[in-house]
């Protein structure tokens, strides 16, 4: 198949919730077909070719979509596969329990970017708002596999509760940053905010910048060598951002949260 | 068939289907790397009796490792997946773990695979942390050093053990010449090895004994000792001394580049450089699947 772009109409009234976009679900389709997709538009089913233009074009499997002056929830949600670039920001829920496949955002996304997702990239070109890689609302368990790769800043409770997979933010991460987590890496290249790794099980904390004092509940355990940062930072490959910038070989190790058992780390790299 | 005035002898090796793995061991320094795949290697002659048959493959450099430091992969085989599972976990866990600044990655991905890491982590008593990348997963292994890293299991591939060429020198000297010239060839040629001591295999054995519970004994017809008294003897008059090179390969193109390479080395010496023949062994074309018949290897 070919790719298809959208482009939204003057006077779409957003939100725009666009679950039903997949670019797996769009093979094989005709433009006429997708137009006749139904989204959600403010609350309301419509179908996706009364707010939006739709062209046929571009990369296979790939779905282009221009999001200036609305807000669009649910981008790439539940996808397995094909490729999603969104030429604007987007809204909450991006790559949301995404299985594979690639979602890349040029701007900023909304909360839970990458929540309980299973597989696949996600890539935000700006800012991410708060539960990156989290878990859903009212769920358990945040991300249990794939890559997230934020250029910009995150806010709060990155990576919260996730399980498995990789995040990687460039600039600063809010506060409860690696809250709960049971395992996985999460690496910041800016500040993190307070409370990073609370209530942490297991997993990594790879931070950037050393926070102003160990945080509650982590004890340090000094500085090493670390041959699986080497690892990480080869197979992350091209999204790696702050992490392929620079030699990653040692660094100083805290232990935490002592509550939880101690089987987490904060790798700060030296 | 004469190369070089060596004359190649027109008859076949006769090989066999093994399992075989490749692990890729780094350290910190080449020398490191050789300590740890020299100890994992070694009693690894053959599976009469090692319970596999294991080399270093190739010498990697940093940039075609996993982690970016130097590094070498080490082909192992054995005669099931069971007893090649049994001989990684032993030989990585005591031989590799143990060895300063290791870590032991898969570098073979394609087949059912066997445990690496994901045994030997226990060792890690609770504290073994296990990290999921690009679809593999390594287990972190604390140890006094640090941590030894370790990819969890590894793909076992269908190989071929026991290809083989045997040389027949005019002195002992001049063949051993001849025999480490062919392994030096050989060892640049990916995908094969050489299990026995330098490469070179000095005691060839022929199936069976004429002692009860021996399962292999001397090629006596290859002995030129034996010469006057052996009805089958292969030496020839003027040949002092026999070399055999044995070859196990990934496939039987690796095992038959490898062998066309060690021949064309010993040949280069020619006559005056001792090479009188090129032989080879086989139990007559009934006991193994692969033939290798010395006149097409070198055509």
């Amino acid at each position: 198949m070919t790719g298809f772009t959208l482009q939204p109409r003057a006077g779409v009234a957003g939100p725009v919730e666009l679950l039903a976009l997949a670019p797996g679900r769009l093979r094989g389709l005709g433009a006429d077909a997708v137009r006749r997709i139904v989204v959600t538009v403010g609350g309301l089913p419509v179908p996706l070719g009364d707010a939006f233009d739709v062209a046929e074009g571009g990369d296979e499997d790939t779905l282009v979509l221009r999001t200036e002056g609305f807000r669009a929830d649910g981008i790439g949600q539940g996808m397995a596969e094909g490729r999603i670039v969104v030429q604007g920001d987007a809204g909450d829920r991006l790559g949301a329990r995404l299985r594979g496949g690639q979602v890349t955002v040029e701007g900023r996304a909304g909360s839970h970017a990458g929540a309980a997702m299973a597989g696949g990239i996600v890539e935000i070109l700006g800012d991410a708002g708060d539960f990156l890689g989290a878990a859903m609302p009212a769920e358990p368990r945040g991300m249990t596999g794939g890559l997230i790769s934020v250029r910009g800043s995150a806010g709060a409770r990155a990576g919260e509760r996730m399980r498995r997979g990789t995040i990687i933010v460039d600039g600063a991460a809010g506060e409860f940053c690696g809250a709960f987590m049971v395992a996985g890496t999460v690496a910041a290249g800016g500040a993190c905010g307070a409370h990073a790794g609370y209530g942490m099980r297991r997993g990594t904390l790879l931070l950037g910048r050393a926070p102003a004092a160990a945080p509650e509940g982590f004890v340090d355990a000094g500085s090493h060598d670390w041959v699986f940062l080497s690892l990480l930072q080869r197979h992350v490959g091209e999204p790696s951002g702050w992490l392929g910038s620079r030699p990653l070989a040692r660094a100083r190790r805290l232990i935490g949260d002592m509550a939880e058992g101690g089987r987490g780390e904060i790798l700060i790299p030296e | 068939m004469e190369i070089n005035g060596v004359t190649i002898v027109d008859t076949f090796a006769e090989a066999f289907p093994m399992k075989f793995t490749r692990l890729v061991v780094t350290a910190d320094t080449p020398e490191w790397v050789a300590a740890a795949t020299t100890s994992m290697t070694g009693f690894a002659t053959s599976v009469i009796a090692c319970g596999c048959e294991a080399a270093v493959d190739e010498i990697l450099p940093p940039e075609r490792t996993p982690d970016g430091r130097p590094g070498a992969s080490v082909l192992i085989f054995a005669v099931s997946r069971d007893e090649l599972a049994k001989q990684v976990q032993r030989r990585v866990g005591q031989c590799v773990m143990t060895s300063p600044g290791s870590a032991c990655y898969a570098g073979h991905q394609e087949g059912k695979r066997i445990p690496l890491g994901d045994g030997l982590r226990y060792f890690g008593d609770g504290w073994q942390i296990a990290k999921r990348l690009g679809g593999r997963r390594y287990w972190r292994v604390p140890v006094m050093d640090g941590e030894f890293v370790c990819e969890g299991s590894v793909a076992v591939g269908e190989g071929i053990g026991g290809g083989n060429f045997i040389l027949l020198g005019r002195s002992r000297p001049e063949c051993l010449r001849a025999a480490a010239a062919a392994a030096a060839a050989i060892r640049d040629e990916p995908g094969a090895i050489l299990p026995f001591p330098g490469g070179v295999v000095r005691s060839g054995s022929k199936v069976g004994s004429k002692y009860k519970g021996l399962i292999a004994s001397t090629n006596t017809r290859f002995c030129p000792t034996l010469r006057a008294v052996e009805p089958e003897t292969r030496v020839p008059d003027g040949v002092e001394a026999v070399l055999e090179l044995v070859i196990d390969g990934i496939d039987e193109e690796a095992v038959r580049r490898a062998t066309r390479a060690g021949i064309a080395a010993a040949a280069a010496l020619g006559p005056a450089g001792g090479v009188i023949a090129v032989d080879a062994g086989n139990y007559g074309g009934k006991l193994g699947k692969y033939h290798f018949r010395l006149h097409e290897v070198m055509a």
